[in-house]
Parts: C-alpha cells; sequence; structure tokens
C-alpha cells in the first residue's frame, strides 16, 4: 500500500519521529565502535568503558527497532 | 607521509588485516548496493525493511574498519598468555543480531511479546559472549560459552517453530522467503559459537587469520546475503507493489 502523499518531501503517515529515532541510533552505533579510547582516556577502566559502549549499541538497536516499526502511522479517517 | 606508512605498517603487521579489510570493503558495498536500491522503493511496509536491512551492514562496516585501524582490539591475560581479543565484533552484534531477528519476526507478523523475548535473548547471547571473551579463567570461559549457546538455541528454537508456525499461515511468497531466510540464519548463527570455541577466544585450535576470516565469512553471509535475499523477495511489498519475482524465488523453497 503507497502512503498519501502532499507535495511535500514526506508522504503524510511518515512518522518524523521515527526517521530521528533511526537516524541517532545509527550514529550512537557508529559513534561507539570508535567511542572506547575516548573513555578510556576520560579515566574509565576498559571493562567500565566497555560496559557503556555495549549499553549504549544495544540501546541504539533498540532504538532503531522501535523507530523503523513505527515508520509509518496509519493515516486518521 | 611518513606517519601514514608507519600507520599502513601498524595494521599491516597483523596477520588478519587482509580479512578485516576484506569485510569491511563487504559491508561497504552492501550498504551502498542496499542504500542504492532502497532510493526507488515507495511502498512503506518495504521501506521499515530496507531502513533496517541497510543498517545492519552499515554498522558492521564500522565494526569492521575500528577493527582494522586497531580501535576494536584489547588484549586479555588467559591461559598464561596474552590473547589479542577483537572486542568489536560484541558491540557490533549487539547492533546488528536484534535487527537481524526483528526482519524476520516482521517478515512473519510475530507479536511484540515475542519479538521482546527474543531480543532479551540476544542480549544475553551476545553479553555472555563477551563475558566469556573477556574472562580470564581459563575454564569459566567455557561456562560463559554454554550460557551465551543456550540462549542462541532458544532463539533458534522460537525460529523454526514458532515463527514457522506463523509463516505456514502466510502468502506463499512470504512463506518461502521465510523459509530460506530461517534456514540461513539457523545454519550460519550455528557456525559462531563453534569458531569462538575453536578460535582464539576459546581452545586456540585455529590462528587468529584463519579466526577472523571464518568470522567474516559468516558476517557477511549473515548480513549482505541475508539483506540480498530478503530485499530481492517480494515478500516484503504490499500486494499493490511487487517487483518481478528474483530468480529462484519459490523454487528454493520448494526444496525446504
Amino acid at each position: 500500500m503507497l502512503a498519501n502523499t502532499t507535495g511535500n518531501d514526506y508522504p503524510n503517515s511518515l512518522n518524523r519521529l521515527a526517521v530521528v529515532g533511526l537516524v541517532l541510533g545509527a550514529a550512537v552505533a557508529m559513534a561507539g565502535l570508535f567511542a572506547l579510547p575516548a573513555l578510556e582516556s576520560l579515566g574509565f577502566a576498559f571493562r567500565q568503558a566497555f560496559l557503556v559502549v555495549g549499553v549504549a549499541e544495544f540501546a541504539a538497536a533498540v532504538v532503531v527497532g522501535t523507530a523503523a516499526y513505527h515508520l509509518y502511522t496509519v493515516p486518521e479517517e | 607521509m611518513s606517519s601514514v606508512a608507519l600507520q599502513m605498517g601498524q595494521i599491516t603487521s597483523r596477520p588478519e588485516w587482509i580479512w578485516l579489510a576484506l569485510g569491511t570493503a563487504l559491508m561497504g558495498l552492501g550498504t551502498l548496493y542496499f542504500l542504492i536500491r532502497g532510493m526507488g522503493v515507495e511502498d512503506p511496509g518495504a521501506k521499515k525493511f530496507y531502513a533496517i536491512t541497510t543498517l545492519i551492514p552499515a554498522i558492521a562496516f564500522t565494526m569492521y574498519l575500528s577493527m582494522l585501524l586497531g580501535y576494536g582490539l584489547t588484549m586479555v591475560p588467559f591461559a598464561g598468555e596474552e590473547h589479542p581479543i577483537y572486542w568489536a565484533r560484541y558491540a557490533d552484534w549487539l547492533f546488528t543480531t536484534p535487527l537481524l531477528l526483528l526482519d524476520l519476526a516482521l517478515l512473519v507478523d510475530a507479536d511484540q511479546g515475542t519479538i521482546l523475548a527474543l531480543v532479551g535473548a540476544d542480549g544475553i547471547m551476545i553479553g555472555t559472549g563477551l563475558i566469556g571473551a573477556l574472562t580470564q579463567v581459563y575454564q569459566y570461559r567455557f561456562i560463559w560459552w554454554a550460557i551465551s549457546t543456550a540462549a542462541m538455541l532458544y532463539i533458534l528454537y522460537v525460529l523454526f517453530f514458532g515463527f514457522t508456525a506463523k509463516a505456514n499461515q502466510m502468502r506463499e511468497d512470504v512463506a518461502s522467503t521465510f523459509m530460506i531466510l530461517r534456514n540461513l540464519t539457523i545454519i550460519l548463527w550455528s557456525a559462531y559459537p563453534v569458531v569462538w570455541l575453536v578460535g582464539s577466544e576459546g581452545a586456540g585450535v585455529v590462528p587468529l587469520g584463519v579466526e577472523t576470516l571464518m568470522f567474516m565469512v559468516l558476517d557477511v553471509s549473515a548480513k549482505v546475503g541475508f539483506g540480498l535475499l530478503l530485499l530481492r523477495s517480494r515478500a516484503i511489498f504490499g500486494d499493490v507493489e511487487a517487483p518481478e519475482p528474483s530468480a529462484g524465488e519459490g523454487t528454493a523453497a520448494a526444496g525446504d
């Protein structure tokens, strides 16, 4: 089924909050893979730093999954 | 110039660098292909699959790049020696494996409770695998491996029984695509604990270079290969907009 369009860049039913969630989640996930040395330089031990990175990655996955799940909302009648 | 050469020298001094470089390239190519392919898609349902499936190799590309550049590596002492452990794998898997499961769940229209249970089990699977990789008491590493593998078996059980029952009630193209992806996932995911066991994290039967190659082949197949099969299928589209079926679709499932 095709979403309704209004001539704007986005179809009516595109959930813009979900788009923001997708972009932010992806950005956090990508940054997290390079963040560990920076966290260690801030005084975190390796395991503490990895815990931060691991939680961030998993949380980013949940945000991205939820955002994708709600990427389109059913337009109200 | 000399600093670039020095950095390149540091990268190529690790024998597994070639497989990390190849993994980076393949994940990057997969991401680009999915991005370009997804540009013309209008169907909202299909766009969900494209968003999730494109992000999977995108993050894996970043992971391989971080490992290639040396960010994703640490040394862990166990069995009387220091061992190089690529921790970035686990960070990547914490992100990508729940999304792979979400792709399958969306395909069979699984309920939210089942999705949450699967994502929870997935977190346990990767988290305990990571604890095993970082544990310094050699014997304890295998206990964590066993817990991680048990969580994986639960996930595969849900895919094989729960999701298959749901898929059988759906359109033929959805059911056949699910069966192909399910079998691919079960085969590839089952190989990960074996590689862990024989690799440098476990018994150390195979050297780090071979282990890196094996993980790279599994990663590319489980992410890019999975995405290619899913996004080429009509199953992700609604009834209105559907491209021509890809070659072999349907027939592959017939042999299932």
